[in-house]
């Protein structure tokens, strides 16, 4: 399977640029879109670290406080995303649930990002059949669909935040591994590698000192991404009854229940849906940027 | 050429044997002895001694490697044990939830190679262009937007409001061929957009690439029409890529049925996977998630296989 994702083009690095046929004014619009659809991705992630930090102080209703007299209430001056069926306020649930979303997708991306990275880095650097045995494992795991892996996790070790972090985790910590071992195979052919081994540094400053810088950029735009999957990871997970039990509002349990009211009260899902959808969109811009910013080869020839 | 078809699929095979022990530790991390997986509820009902005999039937009281080979065998032959509740084989609970879930996936298949194609070549052929903003921005809608969201727009506008299609269930397409593309629409489509997505974002950097080779001047300045030129010539060489990646994305559909089944409730194995993590059918899982990892594992190869035939530049006499 390797061998298939070596003949695909690295796609965007080598992209040809095409000379635009429109003047420079119309390119350079373009080219300010560009950034700014970055700008979009980083502005999306501070708004919603802003919500997961301070979205308890700012809601304006106690999240699990039941108002049964004001159940599926429509939007309102009163409540901004109306009500739900047992009257609690859904602005209010949205922002409680955010900490939750958040602190999931970093979580779970640091938990799958280390171990993938030491991995990466060890079997990358040795080689040799600890190399081949490591990456048939990695293989192995990357074959299961990440939703129904996760979902036997969670359903062996119970459900809890921690265990949906983890579940989340082990889906995805594979893809790190795999990633930064091409990575530092790359980087171990270099002459400078060469060069410092042959004045005999060892090996472990030349992993920490000069491999590792090399194989960082690509991790933090994984990890990015990683987050934005993390967190729609949750979200379905909860959403299945598998993931943070009730009466803790998280966005998946918001859309399990607003799924049977969505006729008469439609907010109740899309809101949360809203919400995951914004944060992926953040997410995936912000590692988009990413990308382009610290990869060297696309830095413009001026 | 049979060498390489071999080859491929030798080289498949240590993958499923990980993928099959990592399904068989999950099996055993959980609590419990696992005879009760075995005899049921219905424990009582058997003396000690039947007790200790299905156990050695089944190999519970050999070495754990042991019990592996023995699982991994009947695994093999399709026997999965029998279900805790109903007691029928574990396969033949599975067997009839294929259908919708397999119909769904090819549907989602072909939407996504037709949407993510199209607006990947409208976006190549113009690069920068406003048509090429209009393509970038779908593909960033689409990967980023949740089942949820797609599923409550669509099943709150056609099905609930305009009435123009079930807002839940399947219908056999043996039975009803235009009701059961009528049922499975809304799920193929929530299912399709984050794969358009990919397929749009590969197919116009792969395009673009073509567009840029001698073979392409060549076919224009031969004075061909710029259509010829880009259906006949130059598709046929960007869509490899998009073919590998539409083979990486089987697990998405996969992982994706899961949350889908669930919403549109249709009784597929995505479902059915759900239903048994709710009635700690352990068995049926542990066979549901086998299948759908040597599933993607088998669809990797066909891609491999389907690239090495269809790319001249890979000699498959070689193998």
């Amino acid at each position: 399977m390797a061998s298939a994702i070596a003949r695909t083009p690295t796609g965007a690095a080598e992209e040809p640029r095409v000379l635009p046929r429109q003047s420079f004014l119309v390119g350079a619009f373009y080219r300010f879109i560009a950034r700014r659809l970055v700008l979009v991705g980083v502005v999306l992630v501070f708004f919603l670290t802003f919500l997961a930090v301070f979205g308890r102080i700012i809601a304006p209703y106690d999240p699990i406080k039941q108002d049964l007299v004001n159940v599926l209430a429509p939007p309102s001056a009163a409540h901004v995303l109306g009500t739900d069926e047992l009257g609690r306020d859904t602005l209010s649930r949205l922002l409680t649930g955010s900490t939750i979303s958040l602190q999931v997708g970093i979580v779970a991306v640091l938990m799958a990002s280390i171990p993938g990275v030491v991995i990466g880095v060890v079997v990358g650097y040795r080689g040799g059949w600890a190399d081949s045995i490591v990456m048939r494992i990695l293989d192995g795991f990357m074959a299961f669909p990440s939703l129904v892996l996760a979902l036997t996790i969670v359903s062996v070790l119970g459900a809890s935040v921690f265990n949906v972090m983890l579940a989340i985790a082990v889906t995805s910590f594979p893809h790190y591994g795999r990633l930064v071992r091409g990575q530092v195979l790359a980087c171990r052919e270099f002459d400078y590698i060469l060069a410092i081994r042959s004045v005999g540094a060892r090996d472990a400053r030349i992993i920490f000192r000069h491999v590792l810088p090399n194989v960082i950029s690509p991790v933090l735009v994984q990890a990015s991404l990683g987050v934005g999957f993390a967190i729609t990871a949750e979200a379905g997970l909860s959403f299945l009854g598998l993931g943070i039990q009730p009466p803790t509002p998280t966005w998946g349990t918001m859309i399990q229940v607003g799924f049977q009211y969505l006729e008469i009260a439609p907010w109740l899902v899309m809101a949360p849906g809203s919400m995951i959808f914004i944060a992926v969109l953040g997410f995936n811009l912000l590692g988009d940027g990413l990308r382009e910013a610290l990869d060297p080869h696309l830095r413009p020839v001026k | 050429m049979a060498r390489y078809v071999v080859g491929r699929l030798i080289a498949a095979v240590p993958v499923i044997f990980i993928t099959a022990l990592i399904v068989f530790t999950l099996g055993h991390m959980l609590p419990g002895d696992p005879i009760t997986f075995i005899v049921g509820d219905s424990q009582s009902a058997f003396s000690q001694q039947q007790i200790d005999a299905i156990r050695h039937d089944y190999g519970l009281d050999q070495p754990i490697y042991v019990q592996f080979g023995i699982w991994l065998e009947k695994a093999a032959t399709g026997d999965f044990g029998r279900s805790f509740q109903s007691r029928q084989p574990v396969l033949s609970i599975i067997v009839p939830r294929m259908l919708p879930t397999a119909q769904i996936a090819i549907e989602t298949w072909v939407l996504a190679l037709l949407i993510g194609v199209s607006v990947g070549i409208m976006s190549a052929v113009s690069p920068n262009s406003w048509k090429d903003w209009v393509g970038t921005f779908a593909a960033l809608f689409g990967a980023a937007i949740p089942f949820f969201l797609t599923a409550s727009i669509l099943m709150f506008v056609f099905a609930l409001h305009l009435r123009w299609l079930p807002a839940s269930g399947y219908v056999p397409i043996y039975q009803d061929p235009i009701a059961s593309l009528r049922s499975t629409l809304m799920p193929s489509i929530v299912l399709c957009l984050g794969l358009a997505a990919v397929v749009t974002r590969q197919t116009r950097s792969s395009l673009v690439e073509v567009l840029q080779q001698p073979f392409v001047t060549t076919a224009r300045a031969k004075g061909l029409r710029e259509r010829v030129v880009i259906v006949r010539h130059s598709l046929k060489n960007a869509l490899l890529p998009v073919l590998t990646i539409m083979g990486f994305q089987v697990g998405h559909i996969f992982g994706g049925a899961v949350i889908t089944e669930t919403i549109f409730a249709i009784p597929g194995m995505g479902r059915l996977m759900v239903e048994s993590v709710a009635a700690r059918e352990y068995l049926v899982m542990q066979a549901l998630v086998l299948i759908a990892a040597t599933t993607v594992v088998l669809a990797n190869v066909v891609v491999d296989l389907l690239y090495g035939f269809l790319d001249p530049r890979i000699s498959i006499s070689r193998g």
